[in-house]
């Protein structure tokens, strides 16, 4: 090997270091006690003021003007507003160059220390696999990932494509600690196999296992669809006529009619209309374990997006709507009809999302993790659409109890994990693709100035992001085990009125 | 010896028809009906009707009468358009459920037929597939072809025929044969299995449907939650034919209802919701209206006087036909829709199971649904409506008339009093008191469920096309008389004029 081909190989180590481990630079030595003064705590349910002691990775002691111990790092949180850790139960953290660790980096940076993951199961003889994937093999393999990689905490929810055959894989699933389910009613497998979906929500709510379900109407997109390209007006811009909203009405009413039928819980991703969330408010009007959650995209943009020229980088499913909705979304959020604000983050770089899109054939989803909370504070507290405490509430504390990890993590009391941000409300900064540390690079949002974000993050006890530095190392995250839904746990609204 | 049978068969039958009181009138060469108080679904006049031929030649005070006329004293009766009911199972003898709809007052009936190889031969009880269509390769208009055959031979009531798609694939190019044969109407059932699996095919339907002017006549309830309710119930040993309401709850007809609309805002096509039974789906129909779709509205009548109390009957299998018997309050929201006008149709569903076949063993997945009522649901609703004053007589007309007139494209030949229209009238009494007996039932169910319940108001003198056909409770029509009637196509604005503004109902 010649001495330059050997300077070569050790640049190249050196750069692929230095682009694997960009977050663990200041590898941070965590002080034996962490004492947070003056903190304006903010839980869903009121507010109090006081320090906050945390030793190891737990919530010790709130009170007035604590002792430290001997080599306690202290944090004055004076001026600033302090949260329990974001949870964000609906995070993909995939695309050509997103991982564990870049996904929880952006998360943490954001505010949310607690993400997830939605993993298929392997079928024989696709991509490799040998045999078929079971529940519990897939919460295995994806613990793995995290355990290597992840940063953030994680819950897993497990994609249910074989009902008849996965339905016996539930009670697995619940002794694997991650009792959740994903069914797509916008796949053509979901109208192929309704009656075994059927049979799996049922089962899975004996089981108290959550099932978290995307509610499009196949049959409709699909129809209208091929319809819109027979005559030419397949590109992507004439995606929200192709796919309106009654389409989403239609199946959020059928899902709601699967909990009523089968008295399972249901919980309604990513709703983007008021005609769905109507549909999913009578069906807790009728006392239905129906749960709702909102992304945080269709809070603030509107289908105005489609008249853009860069409009693929804005793809997501369900398509915005119109600005009737977004008002009536937040509506929903201050009357506690919607349970969750959330992202469906997708780490697609920006070259994916540019590829050629049309209304049946697209990359849906975008880099939201490091962006979501500041955004919803700024459109809804700072805007005072919602107080601080609702805020803390779907973000927080109502995702926590509905994916079964509350009170470990969704509110700052002792006992719970010590996930808190220290959350600065008057910090204004404007968006920007290079500060984006998801793997996507880039985001929608770009430009865009924003008020409130958080200074320090604290997971479990650690510090992980401050100084607008990422100093978490990959494999410090977990997968968090969660109990079973709670049978009867009313709806969010009762438990969390500010 | 073999062809004296048949000769010997159409001797007895003919007897039989005698013996029944089909005495055939000679029809004169004119008719008037003086003092009449004519009820149209917009409005009432007083006045004389001149009757010549089939169509109405005038209507005035105190008319001349031609030479020859036969003048009929309409004086304390009320005089109505006859009842146009389109959604009749008349089954295989014609000439029977006509009786019965002309002994009732409805001078139009329909009949609906299976297209393709699914689901011929209606009835599944005892588990019995249905017998395979020999009809399976025909096209729509030769279905049509073929059963105008059978109403010129048998019927004395005017028909009209929607043909129940089975395959939707296949007739996608076929609707616009229904258009140019005068019968633009089709049959989907949401409650089969075949519409899960063909459902894509369905909506492509409808569209098409809408684009051609062709209604769609939709059966809502979700066969998904049908089945998977139905098959846990029987696992559970709750297979009875008692359970079927709890087994076929509201919800799945208010799903299906809301799935139904959002056919007709994905494709822009009208759809015709049959026989809603529940508030929850008439109030999804009547979201759908409220955001301006060609949604249309019909109950039937049995879902405005009785309750899911039937189920507790030991007779209660006279009782079932799908969606089941709901609750009080549902019974109370459909009057309510019928008075405000979200409801446009009353009609029966009729069904011509006897008593023995509606007796035969049932369970809540596989039953004998239908039953006999064309001879008996205008009495019904004119009693439970109008003497009990929850609606007006033109409301009554515009449901059981005009409405359904319009929606089959009929209308002003049929559905109203007016010169020029056909001379369909029905002298009706409002203040005759009969019970109902299954003796008088002249379709062959010989039987109806209510018997035994004392209805006011019935027809005295059924006119159908300027004949007498029913008059001293005498059917005075033959085979043969009624026609299958050429209908216009569904054409925009879907919106279907004067019955939306009917005047009077202030309840």
């Amino acid at each position: 090997m010649t001495r330059r081909r050997c300077l070569e190989a050790v640049s190249a180590i050196a750069l692929l270091a230095a682009v694997a481990f960009p977050f663990s630079r200041p590898a941070a030595q965590t002080p034996p006690e962490l004492i947070i003064r003056k903190a304006t705590i903010v839980n869903a349910d009121g507010r109090t003021e006081g320090d906050i002691r945390i030793r190891g990775e737990k919530i010790a002691e709130i009170g007035r003007n604590l002792a430290p111990a001997a080599g306690a790092r202290e944090i004055d949180a004076t001026g600033l507003i302090v949260l329990p850790g974001g949870v964000d139960p609906h995070v993909h953290p995939i695309g050509s160059q997103e991982n564990l660790t870049t996904a929880s980096a952006a998360a943490l940076a954001g505010g949310a220390t607690t993400i997830s993951h939605f993993v298929s199961p392997a079928v024989a003889g696709q991509r490799g696999a040998t045999a078929d994937e079971d529940f519990a093999g897939v919460v295995r393999r994806t613990d793995e990932l995290i355990k290597k990689d992840g940063m953030a905490d994680f819950i897993v929810h497990v994609m249910m494509n074989n009902p008849e055959k996965q339905i016996d894989q539930l009670a697995g699933l619940v002794r694997s600690g991650q009792p959740s389910i994903k069914i797509f009613m916008d796949r053509a497998a979901f109208a192929d196999h309704e009656r075994g979906y059927i049979a799996a929500i049922r089962k899975a709510g004996e089981l108290g296992i959550m099932s978290l379900i995307h509610c499009e109407d196949w049959t409709l997109i699909n129809e209208m669809g091929q319809r819109f390209t027979a005559q030419g007006k397949g590109d992507i811009k004439y995606f929200a006529e192709a796919r309106p909203v009654v389409t989403e009405e239609a199946a959020t009413q059928r899902c709601v009619s699967f909990s009523e039928t089968t008295g399972a819980p249901v919980y309604i991703v990513h709703i983007s209309s008021e005609r769905a969330l109507r549909a999913a408010e009578a069906g807790r009007a009728r006392g239905l374990p129906i749960f709702t959650e909102v992304r945080f995209i269709y809070l603030f943009l509107t289908d105005d997006v489609y008249k853009r020229d860069d409009l693929g980088l804005y793809i997501g499913r369900p398509p915005y709507r119109k600005q009737t909705d977004v008002d009536y979304l937040w509506k929903g959020i201050s009357n506690h009809t919607v349970d969750v604000v959330d992202t469906d983050h997708s780490g697609y770089t920006k070259a994916e999302k540019l590829t050629p899109q049309t209304v049946l054939d697209h990359k849906a989803g975008m880099n939201g993790l490091q962006d979501y909370m500041p955004i919803v504070w700024d459109q809804g507290v700072n805007k005072k659409r919602i107080t601080a405490e609702t805020f803390v509430a779907i973000t927080s504390a109502n995702p926590a109890r509905l994916m079964g990890i509350y009170p470990q993590k969704g509110k700052i009391a002792v006992g719970s994990d010590a996930d808190i941000l220290l959350w600065d409300p008057k910090e204004t900064r404007t968006i920007r693709d290079q500060d984006e540390l998801s793997a996507a690079g880039h985001s929608f949002v770009a430009g865009r100035s924003v008020t409130g974000w958080p200074k320090i993050t604290i997971r479990r006890g650690e510090i992980v992001w401050e100084n607008r530095q990422m100093k978490a190392r990959p494999g410090s995250g977990r997968l968090v085990p969660r109990h079973q839904f709670e049978k009867g746990w009313p709806a969010a609204s009762k438990a969390t009125s500010p | 010896m073999k062809r004296v049978a048949p000769l010997l068969a159409t001797f007895v039958l003919g007897v039989v028809f005698i013996w029944r009181g089909h005495v055939i009138a000679q029809a004169p060469p004119e008719l008037l009906i003086r003092r009449a108080s004519i009820v149209n679904a917009d409005g009432r006049t007083e006045g004389d009707i001149r009757i010549r031929g089939e169509k109405i030649a005038e209507i005035g005070r105190n008319l001349t009468a031609g030479a020859g006329a036969r003048e009929i004293d309409a004086g304390g009766f009320v005089v109505l358009p006859g009842g146009i009911d389109p959604h009749v199972h008349p089954g295989q003898n014609f000439t029977a459920e006509s009786a019965a709809a002309l002994a009732g007052g409805t001078t139009t009936i329909s009949t609906m037929v299976s297209a393709g190889n699914v689901g011929f031969g209606g009835g599944r009880a005892g588990g019995a597939p249905p017998p395979p269509n020999p009809f399976a390769d025909e096209d729509l208009v030769g279905t049509i072809q073929r059963t105008d055959e059978k109403i010129k031979k048998e019927a004395m009531a005017d028909f009209i025929l929607h043909v129940t798609i089975n395959d939707p694939q296949k007739r996608l190019n076929q609707l616009e044969g229904l258009v140019k044969i005068g019968q633009p109407s089709i049959k989907i059932f949401m409650n089969r299995a075949g519409f899960v699996e063909n459902e894509r095919a369905y909506v492509a339907l409808i569209r098409k449907a809408g684009e051609v002017g062709v209604l769609p006549l939709i059966h809502c309830e979700d066969d998904t939650l049908i089945n998977d309710i139905g098959e846990r119930f029987i696992a559970q040993g709750k297979a009875d034919i008692r359970n079927v309401p709890q087994a076929r709850p509201v919800l799945t007809e208010e799903v299906a209802t809301a799935r139904c609309v959002a056919f007709s805002e994905a494709t822009g096509a009208p759809v015709y919701i049959v026989h809603i039974s529940s508030a929850a789906a008439l109030r999804q129909a009547e979201a759908g209206r409220a955001r301006g779709l060609p949604i249309f509205t019909e109950v039937r009548w049995i879902y405005l006087f009785l309750t899911d109390d039937i189920y507790k009957r030991d007779d209660f299998q006279l009782y079932i036909g799908q969606p089941p018997y709901r609750k009080q309050s549902d019974v109370d929201y459909l009057w309510k829709g019928v008075a405000g006008h979200t409801v446009d149709v009353v009609d029966t569903d009729h069904n011509t199971f006897t008593k023995e076949q509606k007796m035969e063993p049932q369970t809540i997945l596989n039953h004998r649904a239908g039953m006999n009522g064309l001879q008996d649901y205008l009495p019904v609703l004119w009693d439970t409506g109008v003497r009990s004053k929850k609606i007006t007589p033109e409301t009554f007309v515009a449901i059981t008339s005009a409405n359904p007139a319009k929606l089959m494209g009929i209308y002003p030949q049929k559905g109203r009093i007016a010169v020029g229209s056909d001379a369909d009238v029905v002298i009706w009494d409002p203040n005759e008191t009969r019970t109902i007996r299954d003796q008088d039932e002249l379709s062959v169910a010989k039987h109806s469920f209510i018997a035994g319940r004392s209805v006011t108001g019935w027809p005295r003198v059924t006119i159908r096309r300027g004949a007498v056909v029913w008059e001293n409770r005498q059917i005075t029509s033959k085979p043969g008389s009624g026609k299958l009637i050429p209908r216009h196509k569904m054409e925009k604005p879907w919106s279907f004029g004067p019955a939306r503004s009917t005047a009077g109902d202030r309840r």
